[in-house]
């Protein structure tokens, strides 16, 4: 039936999609159509946005000296630097500039209120370009039924452009953490037409805010409850698959004192707890409890009884046990310190953040604040930057340009991590184990991230191939790596700029060289 | 560094322009292999007493009852009436070859008849992942994985648990296993030295190959010191594009005028030969065919999917020809799906999602010549769930014979740990 031809306030969404038509999608593939094979009609329906200028290239008439001079006032792999490292994406010139001028308390006051930072320039392309960031699923699933990868694409351009030029750097970042934490697939089952909306409206909408409010929104969220089937756990056929998850990587974390009677009996309290599918029309991914499949029973949860013949209550009385529970504060707090702070964070460290929590009753900024104020942050040990981190800080670190986003998700794709298609609910890990596996995608992205075609665009004209050597090396050192380049780098980046023909090709391949140096590879 | 000569830029962007549209190292590896470095000799036949185990994945839940048709059940023909494959004494020109009385193949995998007939390839029927899921995402996951509910921090598939679990046949080896395609698949996570490869012939570093060796001395120089895991990944990485120039994919002749199929899976399969011909110590090549997903139009005679068939077919024939010409028989290719599809077909020329499924296993400690099923039947009353093939067979059943017997695995528990599965021996292997 062709969809296009009913107003999307039609009701009865069964007249308009068949059960076959719904789950479309990209169809049994592991992963989506290879991003560079995507049809030319599917190209045409995505705009790419057009960002102010000022965005891009605010300090593309930078010179050598005043890189220099920045260099002096800030000194190589400054606490302000460190900072950076942590707060942002990767820094940009820009930033060193502000936190120079601000200091660092004053900056990373303002970056825990992005409410106040200003970002109308970034938002207002996005949403000219990208319509499905505003749209309902329901809006979305009657326009793009037969494009899928349109509201797929258009989350991706989104994410990736407020990766790249947000001014609310920690915002990002913090939404990063949160989607992960909250993982949903992106290409399973609902997770097209339902991600966008959990993306804005849960994992955006609170992730400076309190996570008891963010736990409560995910949990009704149409695109979760789709994710981990709670729509099928109903009374006397319990499906525990939302309910360990809520518990096990949502809040307590593994060893965090439930059982698995604890795992039976909160899914009993989730039973009928699911969203409006697509046969109620405009509704289609809202969250709806349904009492004919709640299960009425009492209930013990955690050692906490839930008396019989309670209803939509009974899920919302196993959130508060959740987020009160000892083990949630440290469990979040340990998390948080392995994303912003470093691996293996001390129990000490995790105390005094869980202590922030439970002071605040789970003030995301406060316990931000606690991580990032600290001054042991200078003391801790670079991480390895996850391979969609490495892609947007390189581009972050050239004040470039974005001509063909798609060059930047399929070496995202390549190298492991194209945003929101971790599979398994615990999200795209955090751990230099896992990611450590695969470098080679990571030097052939660098190594490729200025030829002509990767749309990339560059204007570094204090990058001159006239400059000596080693005047190359310095600034490249400066502009990427923060004045942190080893002996190592240094001399092999000097042999092969000495031995190398003095050209812009040269100095391009010089710059893949260093984002691909281990230096690069961390933050 | 004093004058602005371009010399070289239109090169540069001409090659940049291959590197991107092929990804990776791009198609310029043929030309970036320096002179002086010995091509490895190819091996006449595999001098480890250890199978390669090539895994190959199905994707999209392919239709057992096609795969290998049952024609001597007339339940077939009645759940199939549009999409059956004419019984062998139809007089309809396209038909089951007959099997053993019972089973058969359809047309489209004709080129298998010979491994078969040679022994080399069995067919296990009635056969899958025993938990009930339709959903193609869980149920590969839990495939990959090797379990029924794994919990979500167990990330590693069975494949590379099994690697983790085994001492590698070449101690000093940079490359034990790979998987072939963009991203590990997740059967192959968790292995160590092992890497997802595009294109082996193509694997290598990015950019202007005049440049190659210079950019690679410095990536070298700089990540000389660089501690682990980091440091020994990038060596591995040096290890293996090294390793991989000196095997000459590009114009490998595969023995006994083995002809592979056009395209991305004969060209996996030809490269997946080479690389064990070659030696290189890789014990596991994990290879992905998809497009198996047949709601509508399924075609299984003359149609998409007697095309995929066909490619499958062609493909397995001639990895079977080159390798086994000359003796080189200790590999085993495992094919599966995540499920198999409805025994009973749709109102769109095709099937959804089912249950029960085939595998193909390829090799030269195959006890082929067979197909092995405890077959369930077609009845409605037998059918699983009213609508589907049973499962008679866990797939497991099949993985844990070659594991065991072929690939020296200890203990198959480090590999599926589900204590509800109880491994059967189907003398698959021996």
């Amino acid at each position: 039936m062709n969809a296009t031809k009913i107003s999307p306030d039609a009701v009865s969404a069964g007249d308009v999609f068949s059960d076959e038509t719904v789950p479309g999608f990209f169809g049994p593939e592991r992963r989506p159509p290879a991003l560079t094979e995507i049809s030319d009609s599917t190209r045409s329906s995505i705009r790419i946005p057009k960002l102010p200028a000022a965005l891009t290239a605010p300090y593309r008439d930078a010179t050598a000296a005043e890189l220099l001079t920045h260099k002096a006032r800030n000194g190589a792999d400054s606490f302000e630097h460190r900072l950076l490292q942590r707060t942002t994406m990767g820094p940009t010139f820009a930033e060193l500039e502000q936190i120079g001028e601000l200091g660092s308390r004053e900056y990373l006051e303002r970056q825990l209120h992005p409410e106040d930072i200003d970002d109308q320039g970034l938002e207002a392309a996005l949403a000219e370009a990208l319509p499905t960031l505003s749209m309902t699923p329901w809006e979305v699933l009657f326009q793009f039924n037969e494009t899928p990868e349109v509201p797929v694409y258009e989350l991706w351009l989104a994410t990736l452009f407020r990766s790249l030029y947000s001014p609310k750097q920690l915002f990002e970042r913090m939404v990063i953490f949160w989607t992960d934490h909250f993982n949903v697939s992106l290409l399973s089952d609902l997770g097209i037409w339902l991600k966008p909306a959990d993306d804005r409206d849960v994992i955006r909408r609170h992730a400076m805010g309190k996570f008891p409010d963010l736990l409560a929104a995910s949990a009704t969220s149409g695109a979760m409850l789709s994710y981990l089937t709670n729509d099928s756990n109903v009374k006397g056929h319990p499906n525990e698959n939302y309910a360990r998850e809520l518990m096990e990587l949502h809040t307590l974390g593994v060893d965090g004192g439930y059982t698995e009677t604890d795992v039976k009996e909160v899914a009993r309290a989730l039973t009928g707890w699911t969203f409006w599918d697509y046969r109620a029309g405009p509704q289609f991914g809202e969250f709806f409890f349904n009492p004919a499949q709640h299960d009425f029973e009492a209930k013990t949860v955690l050692g906490q009884t839930l008396p019989a013949g309670g209803g939509v209550e009974d899920g919302q009385r196993v959130l508060e046990i959740l987020v009160s529970h000892p083990s949630t504060p440290a469990f979040v707090a340990r998390k948080m310190l392995n994303y912003f702070w470093g691996y293996e964070p001390s129990e000490s460290a995790v105390e005094r953040i869980a202590g922030v929590y439970r002071d605040t009753g789970g003030d995301i900024r406060s316990m931000l604040r606690a991580i990032l104020s600290w001054g042991q942050l200078a003391t801790a040990t670079p991480k390895l930057k996850r391979p969609y981190h490495l892609i947007v800080s390189a581009v972050r670190a050239l004040f470039a340009g974005v001509e063909n986003p798609f060059f930047l998700l399929r070496a995202a794709d390549l190298a492991g991590q194209l945003p929101f298609t971790w599979a398994p609910p615990n999200g795209f890990p955090d751990s230099a184990g896992y990611w450590s596996g695969f470098v080679l995608p990571r030097w052939n992205f660098a190594a490729t991230i200025l030829v002509p075609e990767s749309g990339v665009v560059v204007d570094l004209p204090f990058l001159d191939p006239s400059l000596s050597s080693e005047e190359i090396r310095f600034v490249l050192d400066l502009l990427l790596l923060g004045g942190t380049m080893t002996p190592e780098t240094s001399s092999a980046v000097l042999e092969f700029l000495d031995a190398a023909p003095d050209t812009r090709k040269s100095l391009a391949e010089a710059v893949g060289l260093v984002l691909g140096s281990p230096e690069f590879q961390h933050y | 560094m004093s004058s602005n000569d371009c010399k070289g830029c239109r090169e540069y962007s001409r090659l940049s322009r291959r590197n991107f549209l092929g990804l990776s190292a791009g198609t310029v590896a043929a030309t970036m292999v320096p002179a002086w470095l010995p091509r490895v000799v190819l091996a006449d036949s595999h001098s480890s007493s250890r199978d390669v185990l090539v895994s190959l994945f199905l994707r999209g839940g392919a239709d057992a009852l096609t795969l290998c048709v049952p024609h001597g059940e007339d339940d077939y023909y009645q759940l199939r009436p549009n999409l059956a494959v004419p019984q062998p004494d139809s007089s309809a020109a396209a038909k089951t070859i007959d099997l053993d009385g019972f089973f058969g193949l359809p047309p489209s995998l004709q080129p298998l008849v010979e491994p078969y007939q040679d022994g080399a390839l069995a067919i296990v029927h009635a056969c899958g992942l025993p938990d009930t899921n339709r959903s193609h995402f869980d149920a590969m996951h839990m495939m990959e994985v090797g379990m029924e509910d794994p919990p979500a921090e167990l990330i590693s598939g069975w494949l590379g648990r099994h690697l983790q679990a085994t001492a590698p046949t070449l101690a000093d080896g940079f490359l034990r296993a790979v998987g072939i395609g963009a991203g590990l698949p997740r059967t192959l996570v968790g292995g160590p030295k092992t890497l997802p490869i595009g294109d082996l012939e193509t694997f290598g570093l990015a950019g202007d190959p005049d440049t190659f060796d210079q950019r690679r001395s410095a990536l070298e120089t700089m990540y000389a010191t660089v501690p682990d895991p980091l440091g020994s990944s990038a060596r591995n990485t040096f290890g293996t594009i090294e390793l991989l120039q000196q095997i000459d994919f590009a114009s490998y002749q595969p023995a006994g005028d083995a002809v592979y199929p056009q395209g991305e899976f004969g060209t996996a399969l030809k490269s997946t030969a080479a690389l064990i011909k070659a030696e290189v110590g890789v014990e596991a090549v994990s290879i992905d065919l998809g497009g198996w997903d047949t709601h509508e139009f399924q075609g299984p005679v003359e149609g998409p999917m007697s095309f995929l068939m066909a490619n499958l077919a062609e493909g397995l024939a001639a990895f079977h020809k080159d390798l086994f010409t000359g003796g080189f028989n200790n590999v085993m290719l495992v094919a599966m799906s995540e499920f198999g599809r409805n025994a009973v077909e749709n109102g769109s020329a095709g099937t959804d999602h089912g249950h029960g499924g085939a595998m193909l296993v390829l090799g030269g400690a195959v006890n082929g010549g067979r197909v092995i099923a405890d077959w369930p039947g077609l009845a409605p009353d037998l059918l699983y769930e009213g609508q589907d093939l049973r499962i008679t067979i866990d797939y497991r059943d099949v993985l844990t014979e070659i594991l065991t017997q072929r690939l020296d695995n200890p203990d198959f528990r480090t590999v599926f740990s589900d204590a509800s599965f109880q491994p059967r021996a189907h003398g698959i292997v021996g």
